[in-house]
């Protein structure tokens, strides 16, 4: 992690000075959720490096300065408050997991600072949550909503196991499932949970597969996802895998290679390669700024959505930067426009973003944009064609 | 007389008395300065014995009482001291112990109560050596701090890899069972070569190991949290159960897990064996070796409590005696400055007394009172009251000042007498002045009455007499022109007559009737002169009507082109300009229109005939440029207004000027003037209180001015009846004969200008 030397603080706001704002973030650079952490700082570095070759907002420099908590909630704690305390950040953004960001909440709210953007859709950060969170994305409830909505709709599923983490952000979709299939007088023929941080997800598969699903929802990290998908293939059980956006999209393409043609993936960002959505656009450009290699992601967009927000914020601020200010500026109810991406912030509404986007896993190991789930099949029709062996 | 009071017995010289006054209030101001001098040095000594004994007692009181503040939350500082900052802590005790030592020597110095500086030391010393017992015991407690949280790192991270073996190995386990697969990359077995009793024996083997290990650890992470080192024995014997178990199971296992988990698990398992149950090391003994130290702890710091509360006691009791002595010297310093207040005002009392006494007594009675009768005295004399004695009694200098006035007064009054005698021959002078002055008026008044009768009288006499000529003059006008005419027909009759008569005789007789035309046309011109003089000297005794307010330029105006129109219908030759220089506020003046209007109508006809006289002079002499000329002005004045009417014409010779309003008197030729126009016009102004006079040089200019009061004046009734008599007089007679009125027209229409005015009166007739 970059250290930062301290400038003269000349404005009575903490890590704010006359020519620089500066961000904290604890995030996992470790462990089975790195890539997510990664990703989320590239893409906050690529709004923020993109704002400050503007000239910053209002003649400051935004910086980003990130610990790692490798996803353990202990360690979360622990940052945030070297964060807040040590550091004297301005603001937290880009927070990766549920159980880090519940632990970490309760410590940015007792020290009155903006908590932006955590990486999860978690249902306690929203509606009712803490009052100094401002989250952008979509929440799981809406993504296990949307799950059982299409596969429902699209494809005629009855039959929709759970496979979770058992932890708060899988019990987190979990809940959102159950209530999905609930309001569709359903719920869920079978139940697989596995612990956290392991890969022993086999227990989970067998009491998966005693309910004969024809569709599985799965709440959990890309690992034991990825390995709970060759097992239940390598087994010949036939049944949709349909991931949460916090799998790590990318990450879960790498592990399962071919074996993931044909897995889906709710998206809380739109299509980060299609270059006909103006944000993705913007974000494609700011990125290569940044760094020509980068490779671009669900979750590096996501950052950069994330970075875009705090300088949004930043800017209807004006130069008198307070806390108190910025996050009244994201839930006086507006509409933040970001280059076409609504993010829409009210009195009792601290989420951006309410829409979930689908994609598909093709045999090529990349991801396809998709309406509904049985546009899969016009894909593989077209594969077929093109002679692309899944 | 006033009398200075006697019974003081005090010098007779009021400066030797002011003296006196002034040697009483400067002893009476030293008197109170003393007094202060000596309620200051009386405070000023008790403030020193505060200043020097019990500010200083208190404050080393004070301060003992603060070092022994220090001292006293030493212990718990230590206690409850983080490892980093022990150094730091451990020298401001220490720098705190000293200070106290050292206030405690000075405060035995300053002679404060032994026996209480005593049980100071004794309690102190006690406390001491509590804090170094705790001191000492400090570093051991910070490493065992140090110690416990490194094991309780450990432990955790020993907890997840125990998972990370058993968990996965309990998942691949019954996933073989229920499936055959031990990877993705081997063949299944068959199901029923799988789940045999030895799989199924196997997991729950592993299920024994997993749950015997996590109870350990579970139990060596609770022995962290227990309070009481009591506690600790039990959670020690129950992990050596737990590990007791998962031996056996190890050694009896043998065979029925899988070896190579066994293997992987035992290192694991003997690291969180020594991590309990080690010697020193060990967990559980740190726990409790942790636990007593604190309950040691615990105690000194209940002994520190006991000690504190005595040395503190002692401590007060110390400051409170260092209070007391210090409000005693207070106490001495307030009761100075209360005798000093109170003496001081009982003097100032005094003064003011005193100044009000004097004040009183000799301000007042011998100085004002005396010096006020004096003033009034002076100023009765400046107001002529001389004739009173001054008499002021005593010796002083009031006294000598009476005796002075006194004799100023005696000087006075002489002065006075004097001045009364010039006084009243000024007097006699004054009023002999008025009374010159008032019978020259007299005799003017005297004068203008006897003129006023005169003309009146005059008036009257021409009156008659002008009635009484008329007639025969009238007889003699009528009877000359038929004359004339019988002369005409007595021609006409010769010529008829033919040779009847000679040549001789006809030529005789034209001769003889030309001389009779002749003498008849001089008969008709000295009868008319005659009738002119008569209707002149009417016209004197005439005037009348109401006086009423005119506007006089106007009237000016309109009788001057009266004139004109008049001169110029005799002799359309006659030139004239008039120039208008009218004040334009000159308003009204209450007048008689008809009387006054003849005034200017007079005046401003002879300045015709002036100018048109000096015209044919000039033509005669062949001199062309003269511009006849005749300005009218007037000027508002305070109460009165002033008409000019200036011409450029002849001019009055100088020694005729004098005569001019005298009646009679003409510079024209006899057939021209009656000599009557001014002298009417001068009766005329008089009559309404204004005056008339003229400037002139001869051959130059003629100016008449006529100054006319806005206010016709009231006449008496006497006069105002005669004047009516006058009138009627004048107008009866007129009236009585018709036929000589008729007679008259002609001559009336060719007289001069003064004549419109006596057509206007035949009219009105």
């Amino acid at each position: 992690m970059p250290t930062l030397t301290p400038t003269a603080v000349d404005t009575g706001m903490s890590g704010v000075t006359t020519d620089r704002v500066l961000f904290g973030q604890s995030a996992s650079f470790s462990g089975p959720a790195e890539e997510l952490g990664t990703n989320m700082r590239l893409g906050i570095l690529a709004a923020f490096n993109e704002a400050n070759a503007a000239g910053g907002v209002h003649g400051r420099a935004l910086e980003l300065l990130s610990l790692d908590d490798s996803y353990e909630p202990e360690t979360a704690v622990t940052n945030t408050l070297q964060l807040i305390e040590d550091e004297g950040v301005f603001m937290l953004i880009g927070a990766v997991g549920t159980p880090t960001s519940r632990s970490a909440t309760p410590v940015s709210v007792s020290a009155g600072v903006p908590y932006l953007a955590p990486f999860t859709g978690a249902e306690f950060l929203r509606t009712l949550g803490p009052e100094n969170v401002i989250n952008v994305r979509a929440s799981y409830n809406q993504e296990t909503e949307e799950m059982v909505e299409r596969l429902t709709k699209d494809l005629g599923i009855t039959r929709i196991a759970v496979m979770y983490q058992d932890d708060s952000f899988g019990r987190a979709g979990y809940q959102g499932a159950v209530e999905a299939l609930h309001r569709r007088n359903m719920s869920p023929v079978g139940i697989g949970l596995y612990t956290r941080n392991t890969t022993a997800v086999k227990t989970a598969l067998l009491d998966i597969e005693r309910s004969l699903p024809e569709a599985v929802i799965m709440v959990g990290a890309y690992e034991p996802v990825a390995t709970f998908i060759r097992w239940a293939r390598h087994i010949g059980m036939d049944a949709q895998f349909i991931n949460i956006s916090f799998v790590g999209s990318n990450a879960l393409a790498r592990e399962l290679g071919p074996d993931g043609a044909g897995v889906f993936v709710t998206q809380v960002v739109p299509f980060p390669n299609d270059l006909s959505i103006p944000v993705v656009r913007a974000y494609r450009a700011a990125l290569s700024a940044y760094d020509q290699s980068a490779v671009p992601s669900f979750v590096s967009l996501e950052g950069y959505l994330a970075g875009r927000l705090a300088a949004a914020g930043l800017e209807g601020c004006g130069r008198d930067l307070t806390r108190e200010c910025f996050l009244d500026s994201l839930t006086t109810p507006a509409m933040i426009d970001l280059d076409g991406f609504q993010l829409g912030y009210g009195e009792d509404d601290n989420q951006g973003s309410d829409t979930v986007f689908l994609t598909v896993l093709g045999p090529d190991g990349a991801y396809y944009p998709i309406q509904e789930l049985g546009d899969f099949q016009v894909l593989q029709e077209s594969w077929a064609l093109q002679d692309i062996e899944p | 007389m006033i009398q200075p009071l006697r019974f003081l017995r005090m010098p007779s010289r009021i400066s030797t008395q002011l003296q006196l006054v002034i040697a009483g209030a400067v002893a009476l101001t030293l008197a109170a300065s003393l007094v202060a001098w000596v309620s200051f040095s009386n405070v000023s000594e008790a403030q020193s014995r505060v200043n020097d004994a019990s500010l200083p007692e208190i404050t080393n009181a004070f301060h003992v009482a603060e070092s022994a503040s220090v001292l006293v939350a030493a212990a718990p500082r230590l206690t409850t001291a983080e490892v980093e900052d022990f150094t730091e802590v451990v020298a401001e005790i220490n720098e705190a112990g000293r200070a106290f030592d050292e206030e405690l020597v000075a405060l035995e110095e300053q002679g404060s109560d032994e026996e209480s500086l005593n049980g100071i030391r004794e309690q102190a010393g006690r406390l001491v050596a509590n804090i170094d017992t705790i001191k000492s015991e400090m570093p051991e407690f910070f490493a065992f701090q140090a110690r416990s949280n490194v094991l309780r790192q450990d432990l955790t991270a020993l907890q997840a890899r125990l998972e990370g073996i058993l968990i996965p190995a309990l998942d691949d386990q019954l996933f073989y069972m229920m499936k055959g697969y031990t990877s993705l990359d081997s063949p299944p077995v068959p199901v029923e070569d799988s789940f045999t009793g030895d799989e199924i024996i196997e997991y729950r083997r592993i299920s024994e190991l997993r749950g015997a290990l996590s109870i350990a650890a579970q139990v060596l992470a609770s022995a962290f949290t227990v309070s009481e080192p009591e506690l600790v024995e039990p959670l020690r014997e129950r992990f050596e159960a737990e590990f007791a178990a998962f031996r056996g199971a190890e050694s009896t296992f043998l065979g029925q897990v899988d070896a190579e988990l066994l293997e992987v698990l035992r290192p694991v398992a003997d690291e969180l064996e020594e991590l309990g149950l080690g010697e020193e090391e060990g967990g559980f003994a740190l726990v409790q070796g942790g636990l007593e130290l604190a309950e040691r702890q615990r105690e000194l710091l209940a002994l520190n409590r006991t000690i504190a509360i005595e040395l503190v006691e002692e401590v007060d009791s110390l400051v409170s005696l260092a209070n007391e002595h210090a409000e005693a010297a207070t106490l001495s310093s307030d009761q100075s400055i209360r005798t000093g207040r109170q003496l001081l005002i009982a003097i100032g009392i005094v003064s003011v007394t005193g100044a009000l006494l004097i004040d009183w007594l000799f301000v007042w009675r011998v100085l004002l009172r005396r010096l006020a009768f004096l003033s009034h005295r002076m100023r009765r004399m400046a107001g002529g009251e001389l004739e009173e004695e001054i008499v002021v009694s005593g010796r002083d200098e009031v006294a000598d000042m009476a005796a002075a006035l006194e004799v100023f007064r005696r000087n006075a009054l002489e002065v006075q007498r004097l001045n009364l005698v010039e006084h009243l021959a000024g007097e006699l002078r004054e009023k002999n002045d008025e009374l010159e002055s008032a019978l020259s008026d007299l005799d003017k008044a005297q004068d203008q009455i006897v003129m006023r009768e005169k003309l009146a009288a005059l008036g009257e006499l021409t009156a008659g007499v002008a009635h009484e000529i008329r007639n025969p003059l009238n007889f003699v006008k009528n009877f000359s022109e038929a004359s004339a005419e019988l002369l005409v027909e007595l021609k006409e009759a010769v010529d008829d007559t033919g040779d009847a008569l000679t040549d001789d005789q006809k030529r005789y007789i034209d001769e003889i009737s030309a001389d009779l035309t002749g003498n008849l046309e001089r008969i008709q011109s000295h009868g008319e002169r005659a009738n002119r003089i008569v209707q002149d000297m009417l016209m004197m005794g005439r005037g009348g009507g109401e006086a009423r307010p005119v506007a006089i330029n106007d009237l000016v105006n309109e009788h001057a082109s009266l004139a004109y129109h008049s001169a110029r219908a005799l002799d359309p030759e006659f030139q004239l300009t008039i120039r208008q220089q009218f004040d334009p506020d000159a308003g009204e003046v209450e007048a008689i229109p008809g009387d006054l209007g003849r005034v200017f109508l007079n005046m401003v006809s002879n300045a015709c005939y002036a100018v048109d006289e000096k015209r044919k002079a000039r033509e005669a002499a062949g001199d062309l440029q003269y511009v006849p000329e005749v300005v009218l002005s007037s000027k508002r004045t305070n109460d009165s207004v002033e008409i000019r009417i200036r011409d450029n014409g002849s001019g009055i010779p100088q020694e005729a000027i004098d005569k001019i309003f005298n009646p009679f008197f003409t510079t024209k030729p006899t057939d021209k003037g009656t000599g009557l126009g001014l002298a009417l016009s001068s009766d005329i102004v008089r009559q309404h209180g204004g005056t008339i006079s003229a400037t002139s040089e001869a051959g130059e200019f003629t100016e008449m001015l006529v100054n006319l009061p806005f206010k016709y004046p009231v006449v008496t009734a006497e006069h105002e009846d005669h004047a009516s008599d006058d009138d009627d007089a004048a107008d009866d007679s007129a009236d009585d004969d018709d036929a000589a009125d008729g007679a008259t027209e002609g001559a009336d229409e060719a007289g001069d200008g003064s004549d419109e005015g006596a057509e206007d009166d035949g009219k009105a007739g």
